[in-house]
């Protein structure tokens, strides 16, 4: 009994070993999963049939005129709903990297540049975007009309498929982003650490890896990653400068944020539009008060640190090839890149090799898995 | 000599006492106790400032900021806007406002991206400004 209390007190002192900040910092990280939340703007977020028409359509090729290109031909289950390539490929190679899917329903801006403030409204933006699926509303339209799976699922979750083309591809967009809330990771072995924490499990937190713990300690303490890298996400959900390239290959550069927040004030498919379903009910307070600034130029989102897995290259330009080139991009940054004149929110960490490695080890520690993919059952009226 | 000495010392540490609490009087009457509080100048004089957050402050979510403005002639808010000191960047979004009450605004769509050491600064019609401190974990 003595042995096994003093086993206790030295791990409880281990615990203990973090200070209040990094304490209160990694409880602030969780818990995992957030409140999951219906989209007011949807009306078929939530929804059993919204979710299985939006899976349907997910893996259809069919809406793309060609019958080449689906949602899932870029964002691949098996990738973390990403392609693993360093940028897309939809009809060209396009600007940026895929982002993967897991855990986009937290999201409160979408995409490297923010331009869409609702995920219905990026799901909507590929479909007809000419270097992507390049769809127009009359062929999405016609594609659900003439399916009898499609346009059973679509009358199941939105009672009528409308005559009018552009009603019925926002429908489509909002069941597409249905199913993409769905996509969300288990708790990681990060979470086991925060929650025996919180809870005081001496026993819980020694099960948590040295390399990731010691790894957990740098990312919030010296490195101070949590300044962007904040809450139960691993992100801010806003944007910033991380001295990566914004130059195309082709020549030009990508505005990043700049680009984003122009799209968002000229979109009609968003929380401020026409076919937001709930407008009294939905938050759009961020969208009626962003403004757009000159530092916004070339800034990016701020990844979420969680469902990385499988979804590298990282960077809105897929150049860091994995987890440890990303750490290696912090560690030895290169100021004179940072273009977002006179801020001074990153410096170079200056790791060394062993500590680089535990910084991924606890990002790794960040990775649960995604939900496996249900078998739809048949659509009857 | 030595006891006038100390009887001498114990009244000047109550006179400055004293002064102290005069001086905060109108910092500590000035809004709702737990109030984040800051003093500024206005055209009128020495401004204090006291906000309250609603809901509290949680890191990217917005909230809105009850501000109550003391001081000589009626000080006006025109602006309220807040950054970082330390990373030398400001909010990604601006606050619209609206007057609530005599000496009382509600500054709407505020949201601090990054925990740490904020300044919130105020804009006082006819020129002027009151910044408050706000530290978030």
């Amino acid at each position: 009994m003595r042995l096994l209390l003093l086993l206790a007190a030295l791990l409880l002192g281990g615990a203990a070993g973090l200070d209040d900040d990094t304490r209160a910092a990694v409880l602030a990280h969780g818990p995992w999963p957030p409140a999951l939340r219906a989209d007011a703007s949807n009306r078929v977020s939530g929804t059993a049939a919204g979710i299985a028409l939006g899976q349907e359509l997910f893996f259809d090729a069919g809406l793309s005129p060609d019958g080449r290109l689906a949602c899932a031909s870029c964002h691949a289950p098996g990738l973390g709903y990403a392609d693993g390539r360093a940028v897309g490929q939809g009809r060209v190679a396009l600007a940026r990297n895929t982002i993967g899917l897991a855990n986009v329903r937290f999201w409160r801006w979408f995409g490297w540049d923010g331009g869409e403030d609702t995920l219905w409204g990026q799901s909507l933006r590929p479909m007809l975007d000419p270097d992507e699926m390049a769809a127009t509303p009359a062929h999405v339209a016609g594609r659900v009309r003439g399916s009898a799976v499609l346009s059973c699922r679509y009358r199941a979750a939105f009672g009528a498929v409308p005559a009018e083309d552009v009603a019925v591809v926002v429908g489509v967009a909002k069941a597409l982003a249905a199913f993409q809330e769905t996509l969300v990771t288990a708790p990681a072995p990060f979470d086991g650490f925060r929650d025996a924490l919180a809870r005081g499990d001496a026993a819980g937190m020694a099960a948590y890896p040295a390399a990731a713990r010691r790894g957990l300690e740098i990312f919030f303490g010296a490195g101070q990653c949590a300044a962007c890298h904040a809450g139960p996400l691993f992100s801010n959900r806003e944007f910033g400068d991380t001295g990566v390239a914004y130059f195309l290959p082709g020549g030009g550069v990508d505005a990043g944020r700049a680009a984003g927040l122009a799209r968002l004030r000229a979109s009609a498919f968003g929380l401020l539009g026409a076919w937001n379903d709930d407008p009294a009910g939905s938050d759009t307070r961020a969208s009626r008060h962003v403004v757009a600034q000159p530092r916004n130029f070339g800034e990016f989102r701020v990844p979420s640190l969680r469902g990385l897995a499988g979804t590298a290259p990282y960077q809105h330009n897929g150049s860091r090839a994995d987890l440890a080139a990303m750490v290696d991009h912090y560690s030895d940054l290169d100021e004179e890149r940072l273009h977002a004149d006179g801020e001074r929110i990153l410096r170079p960490l200056r790791l060394d090799a062993g500590a680089r490695r535990d910084l991924v080890a606890f990002l790794e520690s960040l990775q649960g898995p995604l939900p496996p993919l249900p078998r739809l059952e048949p659509c009857v009226e | 000599m030595a006891e006038r000495g100390r009887a001498v010392q114990a009244d000047s540490g109550v006179r400055l006492a004293l002064a102290l609490v005069v001086a905060a009087g109108p910092a500590m009457a000035c809004g709702p106790e737990g109030a984040w509080r800051g003093t500024g100048s206005g055209p009128g004089g020495g401004v204090t400032a006291a906000l309250v957050a609603e809901p509290a402050v949680r890191v990217s979510e917005p909230f809105a900021l009850l501000v109550t403005l003391c001081g000589a002639g009626a000080p006006r808010l025109v602006r309220v806007d807040a950054g970082m000191p330390a990373h030398r960047h400001g909010m990604n979004y601006r606050p619209t406002l609206s007057a609530v009450g005599p000496g009382v605004w509600r500054a709407e769509g505020m949201v601090v991206h990054m925990p740490g050491a904020w300044e919130v600064r105020l804009d006082l019609e006819g020129g002027g400004s009151v910044r408050v401190p706000v530290t978030l974990r």
